[in-house]
């Protein structure tokens, strides 16, 4: 007990026992380190830093995905382009079609359009021609040949304005692109890249594509005659054809507008991109347009 | 083990040179992350072909050097200007033709390169447990590697490159429901014009080279966090292998056992086929 006792002159250790707080006075503080329900303030700061961090890194990525993303997903606009007089297309009467073995079906009228890029040998066809070929006679095996010339200058004969049809051809290959080229010989299109055939409606004949080559908008207007916008918009300001083809008017023009995809059956589908079928099972692959 | 060499005065040039590297060493800890980084324990049977994921690394720092110099002359003008560019680095600038070349061949080296480390792993089966995540970062490289070729070929803007690329992005464009937003995306709009040059040379220079850089950085660190798969025909690696199997087997054994005979031989089933009279 002597031992215990504080020695005289150890300052603060006089006056007897110790007086102050102790430790087993303090009630402890309640230790919710192992709680994963309880927000200690930790955690509540890292949280909100990560927060904030999300916050920040959305401020910048979402201004900068919608630059780089945005603009080149914008749809198309298209206006009407006048490619000259109809009378330069519109040939009266209609074009003679050869009694010799030929696929020809009219005439086809080659333009280069101004696209966005002057690399890119971006025209259109304008063609003049039948509109369903197969009605054209074709020489029988052992048939004499004045005989089937007579049938064909019969068939020609008959041949009114109204069996022909004006057809826009946009000349971008409808397998992966590339700018296909009328070739007078074969009287179709050939793709220079995988050897896509075309004939010279734009119907598939041979190769890869999956659909026949897409069509561009044309139409004869008179250029005196105005219309109001639903008009235009529900094909009033149209000429019919076969009464443009009778008539001299200079004022006649041929107009180029929107481009539009076809099936093989020439039924007309939303402009879709190369490789895509617009018709059959496979075309489900692309819903949206 | 101190020898006569550690007593007396030191030369002056080396003593100079601990000092310094024991001051960036105080300060980094950059002994230990050599050692770390570099000299690592790697398997018996280690060989020439552990050394491709390197050789790619080393051509991908090719690419970028010579990438970065051409860049100084290159234009990204579509209008004749980005070839015209292209003319003047092969045929005016001091050793232009080399440093193109350079650039040009590495490409495909990196190609081949790549493709031959990941035929390595694949065949060494190196992309097995624990090293998955390797293979899905390398998985990324290679798509990275691939489109940096897409790119980087449209720049020449000739019309092979012109062509080429048109066909490729429509490829891309040609996959089903996202494809034609993809293909729309890649060349700035429905059809390939200045903005997309200027869009691929970005791609090509900006974007890809930063995130081949990070991918390259996770592959590394999975690499020398895991180590080197040992060879397929490493002793070690096959006596692991078999017991694992052998392990694998035994459970089967021993859940079948505890399975009721009913389960194992159907009540239907000949005596014959339940092995007679077991």
């Amino acid at each position: 007990m002597a031992e215990d006792e504080p020695k005289e002159g150890t300052p603060g250790t006089q006056g007897g026992p110790y007086q102050g707080p102790r430790v087993a006075d303090f009630t402890p503080e309640p230790d919710h380190s192992d709680d994963p329900g309880y927000v200690t303030r930790t955690r509540f700061l890292s949280n909100a830093a990560f927060a904030g961090t999300g916050v920040l890194a959305a401020a910048i990525l979402v201004p900068v995905v919608g630059f780089a993303v945005a603009t080149p997903l914008k749809a198309e606009e298209f206006r009407w382009v006048d490619i000259g007089p109809a009378n330069d297309y519109l040939k009266n009467p209609p074009p003679y079609v050869d009694p010799a073995p030929s696929t020809k079906v009219g005439e086809v009228t080659s333009l280069a359009v101004a696209g966005p890029s002057s690399d890119a040998d971006r025209r259109i066809y304008v063609v003049y021609g039948l509109k369903d070929p197969s009605t054209r006679p074709q020489p029988t095996p052992g048939e004499p040949a004045a005989a089937f010339e007579a049938k064909f200058a019969a068939w020609a004969r008959g041949l009114r304005a109204n069996d022909f049809d004006l057809i826009a051809i946009w000349n971008r290959c409808a397998h992966l692109g590339c700018p296909v080229a009328y070739s007078p010989g074969s009287a179709g299109y050939v793709c220079p890249c995988h050897g896509g055939a075309y004939d010279s409606r734009g119907l598939v004949t041979g190769g890869p594509p999956p659909r026949p080559l897409d069509r561009v908008d044309i139409k004869v207007v008179d250029q005196n005659k105005k219309f109001e916008p639903q008009d235009i918009e529900a094909g009033k300001d149209r000429v019919p054809l076969a009464v443009a083809a009778k008539s001299n008017n200079p004022n006649l023009r041929v107009l180029v507008g929107k481009p539009f995809s076809i099936d093989q059956q020439q039924q007309p589908h939303p402009l879709s991109g190369p490789g895509e079928p617009v018709s059959g099972t496979l075309s489900y692959l692309y819903p949206f347009h | 083990m101190l020898t006569t060499k550690d007593i007396g005065p030191k030369n002056p040039v080396q003593k100079g040179t601990e000092a310094t590297i024991d001051y960036v060493d105080d300060r980094s800890g950059i002994k230990t992350g050599t050692r770390w980084f570099l000299f690592r324990n790697i398997p018996a049977g280690t060989s020439w072909f552990q050394t491709l994921g390197f050789t790619a690394m080393v051509v991908f720092g090719m690419q970028a050097i010579t990438g970065i110099i051409l860049a100084m002359y290159y234009v990204p003008d579509s209008k004749g200007g980005a070839y015209q560019s292209i003319e003047y680095i092969t045929n005016e600038v001091t050793w232009g033709w080399l440093v193109r070349g350079m650039h040009k061949w590495g490409a495909s080296v990196m190609i081949i390169v790549v493709f031959l480390h990941m035929a390595r792993v694949f065949i060494w089966g190196a992309y097995k447990y624990p090293r998955e995540l390797t293979w899905v970062t390398g998985s990324f490289l290679l798509l990275l590697t691939m489109f940096m070729g897409l790119t980087g070929y449209l720049l020449v803007w000739d019309q092979k490159a012109y062509w080429a690329t048109v066909v490729a992005v429509n490829i891309f464009a040609s996959a089903p429901i996202v494809g034609p937003y993809i293909g729309d995306i890649l060349r700035a709009g429905p059809e390939f014009g200045p903005a997309t040059l200027s869009r691929f040379y970005s791609i090509h220079m900006l974007v890809i080279p930063g995130a081949i850089a990070t991918f390259i950085g996770l592959h590394l660190y999975f690499i020398v966090r895991l180590g080197i798969s040992e060879p397929p025909w490493s002793k070690r690696r096959l006596r692991i292998e078999r017991d694992d199997e052998d392990a694998r087997r035994a459970a089967a054994r021993e859940k079948a056992k505890a399975l009721p005979r009913s389960v194992n031989y159907p009540a239907s089933w000949p005596v014959e086929a339940k092995g007679g009279a077991r």
